[in-house]
């Protein structure tokens, strides 16, 4: 008896599937590295919302956090680490799969 | 885990979203097609009038300071928007080009590899920054770039300097102001 092929949403990593999460990993799959300030303002949160996220990923091992000073300002960069990257891509394709999934069946 | 095929487009459309705004917002790279094109332009008088050595002094000087410049240009733009890309790629082709560049233009001694060399490297080397920003516009220019050297190479036509820089020259600061025109629409 062949093996039963799992449900997509089975593949689905329950850390990294939120909108915010996911919004992070996304523009850290483009960039190498992007400011707080940048990604609140790209992912349209608050401080302490996009503080929240960003430490739920760091806990993960997802993202690395590297605080700075430019011009004697703090600045604090996040970047994705090796694990978020393959992370992100595999979200994003249990994501399509489900999508597919659900367009086959209509 | 009960996710809607609603919300399991949103999230896809959000991600698509933002990944493409960093990805618009990082390709801007008026700056060094600008300046390198500004470069190439000034030199074919210099080309024209002086022997070939001169030219070689120019871009043995100007090459270097307009890599630098470009380096602390991308620097300062990544401190300012709050994005930036792996500069690794950058960098090694950089240096590539002005490698290959020189070692042609001086190896060629005023002949046509001191001409057609120096272009076919930096049509590979624009060819690998249009593939590293997904620019399909600045691969198609240097991929045609190094197609014009290969053919001057083989033509071996008079005023072969001017022939080659001058379109590189104009074509890359046209590039240029058009990424300029997109980065400014973009910030």
């Amino acid at each position: 008896m062949p093996e039963a092929e799992l449900h997509p949403t089975a593949e689905l990593d329950e850390t990294v599937h939120q909108r915010v999460r996911l919004g992070i990993l996304a523009i850290l799959s483009e960039a190498d590295r992007a400011t707080f300030t940048y990604l609140r303002e790209a992912l349209d949160v608050t401080d302490g919302n996009l503080s929240a996220h960003v430490a739920v990923l760091a806990k993960a091992a997802l993202v690395r956090i590297d605080k700075g000073f430019v011009d004697k300002r703090p600045r604090t960069w996040v970047r994705a680490t090796a694990k978020g990257r393959s992370t992100f891509q595999a979200e994003i394709s249990a994501l399509s799969k489900l999508v597919g999934r659900y367009r086959g069946a209509n | 885990m009960v996710l809607e095929q609603s919300q399991a487009k949103a999230l896809l459309t959000a991600t698509a979203v933002a990944r493409a705004r960093t990805r618009s917002v990082l390709s801007a790279n008026w700056f060094p097609m600008i300046l390198y094109g500004v470069l190439a332009l000034v030199s074919v008088p210099v080309a024209e009038l002086w022997p070939w050595t001169a030219v070689a002094a120019l871009w043995l000087v100007g090459a270097p300071l307009a890599t630098l410049a470009t380096a602390l240009w991308y620097r300062s733009r990544a401190i300012e928007i709050g994005v930036s890309v792996n500069p690794w790629p950058y960098v090694v082709t950089a240096v590539a080009i002005v490698v290959g560049c020189t070692a042609t233009g001086i190896g060629g001694r005023g002949g046509p590899v001191s001409y057609a060399g120096p272009l076919f490297v930096i049509g590979l080397g624009y060819l690998v920054f249009g593939l590293l920003d997904r620019s399909r516009l600045g691969a198609g220019f240097g991929a045609a770039m190094a197609t014009i050297a290969i053919i001057v190479f083989a033509l071996k036509p008079q005023h072969v300097y001017t022939l080659t820089m001058v379109p590189f020259g104009a074509g890359s600061v046209l590039l240029g102001l058009w990424n300029l025109a997109q980065a400014r629409r973009t910030d």
